[in-house]
């Protein structure tokens, strides 16, 4: 899994790295519009972040030059501006998915994930840990070979969970991943809280072989069992 | 304030002026007319005496006998020593068979004739003072109405056309937008006044525009810059949290640390959409379905919805199709549904009426009417939660602007309420 951070920001580079090596993703890093189209001429990779102001150029033009050596990477553009015509033009252009900075990481991998799973053969729509199976498409869990039912807040918090196992998500991350800015934290927190106390009663009733942690209020974890 | 249009003031003042020197006027010439009335009279009677008595020294000082021949004079003998001045005096003379005196005016005068001394009275009908009065009141009232008739026909004429390109600044001024992109077009005027006027206008709005934009651009490049600083801080707060060593105490403090940097994206966020809607940059119209779209954003709530027990009332709907930014009309309807939601109580309710032309929604609660004219206002807080900066009213009457709509709030029967206009 190769991915290409075009970035020009250090510390915002240097976070993305940490979170690269973390979800083990080989990373390499151009730091404006020339060091990009060296990179994507030389490499292939599996998902390019774009940003789209750079020092020396517009993200949009390496999108334009990516058509032109019809490189087919999945490419997420990040950008500080929440512009729809950037977005439009970005997706006209060929990108799969249009992020606003700041985000949260477990969404970067959502993101991530799901470009992966759509450029594999057969575009896979399953995600899966130990016993459990969640197909995106066809939106159903299972665990082992029984169905699991949940409400649809509860299946977006368990497919967003598991996309990213074993990481910590923030209880901000999780609640913006399911209700946007449309609440305000503080009650969505509450929410929160009683739709993952429904989930793990039905996990665990099911007999699922993972968990879903609380760390310390922060947010939560799921993790193997 | 009552005001009074400056035509009619003038106008007022011109007619209290041409009243006075009508008054003035008037008074003149009748004294003046009256004195030469008076003179000619006067001159008529020596006259008279004059060629009576040549008549009598041509007639060899025989004095005419028959008394009733002349009716204007009379002679009566006097003693020859009797001298006396001409005298002139009024005096009033009762025709026969007429009630009313005739006014005449009377020369006595002690002439001598043939070595005798007669008086000789001489009388002339004199011009009555009442028919002075009538004949000048006559021609000067036929001038004053002549010359207010033609004052009022020529003032309007020339107001209307005088004021004319005052009255087209006016209106040109009034549909002046500071936030608007249209330039404001007055052209120049043949009269110097409204044409400094002119150009003070268009220097002054061209100032304020100036103004405003650099204002928006401010805000709107200040927040582009909060966004790679607020970025780091979140990536490096998640990177934090997930540090396997991290302490209890430690992970309560880099909560709080995310949930003050969220609230700072988020705040950031609004501003920025504040700026974009000002600077005209949703500028797609589609057709919105209201009805479908406020069914929409109602799910979106509805974790509060069954948290609070709040019923919600749609009901009353029409049919309404929307030409519109659909973004801006989901900012506008989400942000009012959501402080229906928020700011209401455990067990309330929300009602929302759709019509051609008009959205409402009332919600129950237990605030008390809030002042409408700061309820608009950025940052205008009506309640003490935190996580609330008072921005949702101020974007929602924005979109409102933007788009030529009205938006209302009321109070009643412990509802608070809110109707925008489509028009």
């Amino acid at each position: 899994m190769k991915l290409l951070i075009v970035e020009d920001e250090t510390e915002l580079v240097s976070s993305l790295l940490s979170f690269s090596r973390k979800e083990k993703y080989l990373a390499d890093v151009a730091r404006n519009y020339r060091e990009a189209k060296e990179r994507v001429s030389l490499y292939e990779y599996d998902c390019i972040l774009l940003d789209i102001n750079l020092p020396d150029g517009s993200g949009l033009e390496l999108l334009e030059y990516l058509k032109t050596i019809s490189r087919s990477n999945g490419v997420i553009i990040t950008s500080a501006r929440d512009s729809l015509d950037d977005r439009i033009k970005g997706l006209d252009l060929g990108a799969d998915d249009y992020l606003t900075k700041p985000f949260h990481f477990s969404e970067l991998n959502s993101r991530i994930q799901a470009i992966i799973r759509r450029s594999k053969f057969g575009s896979s729509s399953l995600l899966a840990f130990n016993n459990l199976k969640i197909d995106i498409n066809l939106r159903t869990v299972m665990i082992d070979t029984s169905e699991l039912g949940l409400t649809k807040k509860e299946f977006e918090i368990l497919q967003h969970l598991t996309a990213n196992k074993n990481r910590i998500i923030s209880k901000n991350a999780l609640a913006e991943y399911i209700w946007g800015d449309h609440i305000d934290s503080v009650d969505s927190f509450d929410f929160l809280f009683q739709h993952l106390k429904n989930l793990k009663r039905k996990l665990k009733a099911a007999g699922a072989l993972l968990e879903i942690k609380s760390i310390y209020g922060v947010g939560y974890q799921l993790i193997g069992s | 304030m009552r005001t009074i249009r400056l035509l009619n003031l003038t106008s007022i003042g011109y007619l209290l002026i041409f009243g006075l020197l009508t008054a003035g006027f008037y008074s003149a010439f009748f004294f003046i007319v009256q004195k030469a009335v008076a003179e000619s009279t006067d001159e008529a009677l020596y006259n008279r005496k004059q060629r009576i008595l040549t008549e009598i020294t041509k007639n060899g000082d025989k004095l005419p006998n028959d008394a009733f021949h002349f009716t204007d004079f009379r002679l009566s003998k006097v003693p020859i020593n009797c001298r006396a001045k001409d005298m002139l005096s009024d005096t009033a003379i009762y025709e026969k068979g007429e009630e009313d005196s005739y006014d005449f005016k009377k020369l006595t005068s002690i002439v001598q004739i043939g070595g005798k001394k007669y008086r000789l009275e001489i009388v002339v009908p004199q011009m009555e003072k009442e028919a002075i009065v009538s004949s000048i009141t006559k021609t000067i009232s036929l001038v004053l109405v002549l010359m207010v008739f033609t004052f009022v026909i020529a003032t309007l004429f020339f107001s209307r056309a005088l004021w004319r390109p005052f009255h087209r600044t006016l209106s040109k001024l009034d549909e002046f937008q500071v936030e608007g992109k249209e330039k404001l077009e007055i052209g120049a005027s043949w009269i110097a006044e409204f044409d400094k006027l002119n150009r003070s206008i268009t220097h002054l709005t061209l100032r304020a525009r100036g103004t405003f934009e650099n204002q928006k651009q401010f805000i709107e490049n200040a927040s582009h810059e909060l966004q790679t600083p607020l970025s780091i801080n979140q990536y490096k707060l998640e990177q934090l949290i997930d540090d396997p060593d991290l302490t209890h105490t430690q992970s309560g403090i880099v909560q709080s640390l995310i949930d003050s940097n969220q609230r700072m994206t988020r705040l950031n966020k609004i501003l920025l959409l504040l700026a974009k809607i000002e600077n005209g940059q949703f500028p797609e119209n589609e057709s919105v379905n209201i009805k479908a779209l406020t069914a929409d954003i109602i799910k979106r709530f509805e974790d509060i919805q069954t948290a609070l027990g709040i019923s919600v009332d749609i009901s009353n709907t029409e049919e309404n199709q929307l030409l519109g930014n659909k973004m801006l009309i989901d900012l506008l309807l989400s942000n009012l549904i959501k402080n229906a939601f928020v700011h209401n109580i455990a067990g309330g309710k929300i009602i929302i009426v759709i019509r051609k032309n008009c959205f409402s929604i009332s919600n129950s609660s237990n605030g008390a009417e809030i002042p409408s004219d700061k309820l608009f206002e950025r940052f205008y807080k009506s309640s003490n939660r935190t996580e609330s900066w008072g921005l949702g009213l101020a974007l929602a009457l924005r979109v409102c602007r933007l788009n030529g709509w009205e938006i209302h709030y009321s109070y009643a029967n412990r509802m608070h309420s809110f109707q925008v206009g489509f028009s």
